[in-house]
């Protein structure tokens, strides 16, 4: 059974493995996360749509540099 | 067809079934920072598609409804206008658009553009992109089957 710390372990793992392996994870995290932080001028770029969602895991406390 | 790159793996290859050893060569490896519609538009740098979200999918028009309309009008940005099929006709390159009935009949599913040798060529999602004889080399259920044909005229 999922705990109530369960969408953060689910965040990290899906940000972990974006990181190492990429991968269309996008919806999930939007989904999950219910945040988009991709900037508005990003018009399809994965490594924009990546690194945004990477800082902002850095930054939300979900991944370590 | 062989070149250095290694083959489709078998899991890919069982998802392509008309594939065979003779009737395509992989050309990429495998990437997921274009798709097949991007590569179809010969821009390896972003997603193409007609979907709503303007962030995550570049594409030329407003109309984003995930049709083969919205293709059509799309891609008639570059110059493309519909034909009848995928024979080769001197003085143009042509493009095929893929759907499925058993999907939605006017939903896009792939895309693949003719070479000047008149083989076609695929991005195969986020896989490799490969040279194929035919359009037909990818059908699959996840592809549908070729369902509209748009030429261009090749300007010298």
């Amino acid at each position: 059974m999922l705990g109530q710390d369960s969408p953060h372990i689910v965040i990290t793992s899906i940000l972990e493995d974006l990181r190492e392996r990429g991968g269309d994870w996008y919806d999930a995290l939007e989904e999950i996360s219910g945040t988009d932080p991709i900037p508005g001028s990003v018009t399809g770029d994965i490594r924009e749509i990546k690194a945004a969602w990477l800082d902002w895991g850095r930054h939300s406390g979900y991944l370590r540099d | 067809m062989t070149n250095d790159l290694p083959p489709l793996s078998f899991y890919r290859r069982s998802r392509l079934p008309n594939l065979t050893d003779e009737n395509h060569r992989v050309t990429s490896p495998e990437t997921d920072e274009y798709n097949c519609a991007a590569y179809i538009a010969g821009d390896l740098t972003r997603k193409w598609w007609p979907h709503p979200n303007r962030k995550r999918y570049f594409w030329p028009v407003d109309r984003r409804d995930d049709s083969l309309d919205s293709f059509e009008e799309g891609l008639a940005t570059l110059g493309y206008e519909r034909c009848d099929s995928g024979e080769p006709e001197d003085g143009f390159t042509k493009i095929v658009i893929y759907a499925s009935d058993d999907v939605r009949p006017n939903e896009p599913l792939h895309a693949a553009i003719q070479l000047p040798n008149g083989h076609w060529t695929s991005k195969l999602g986020a896989w490799e992109d490969i040279e194929h004889d035919s359009p037909r080399d990818v059908i699959n259920p996840d592809y549908g089957e070729p369902r509209l044909f748009l030429r261009k005229r090749i300007v010298l």
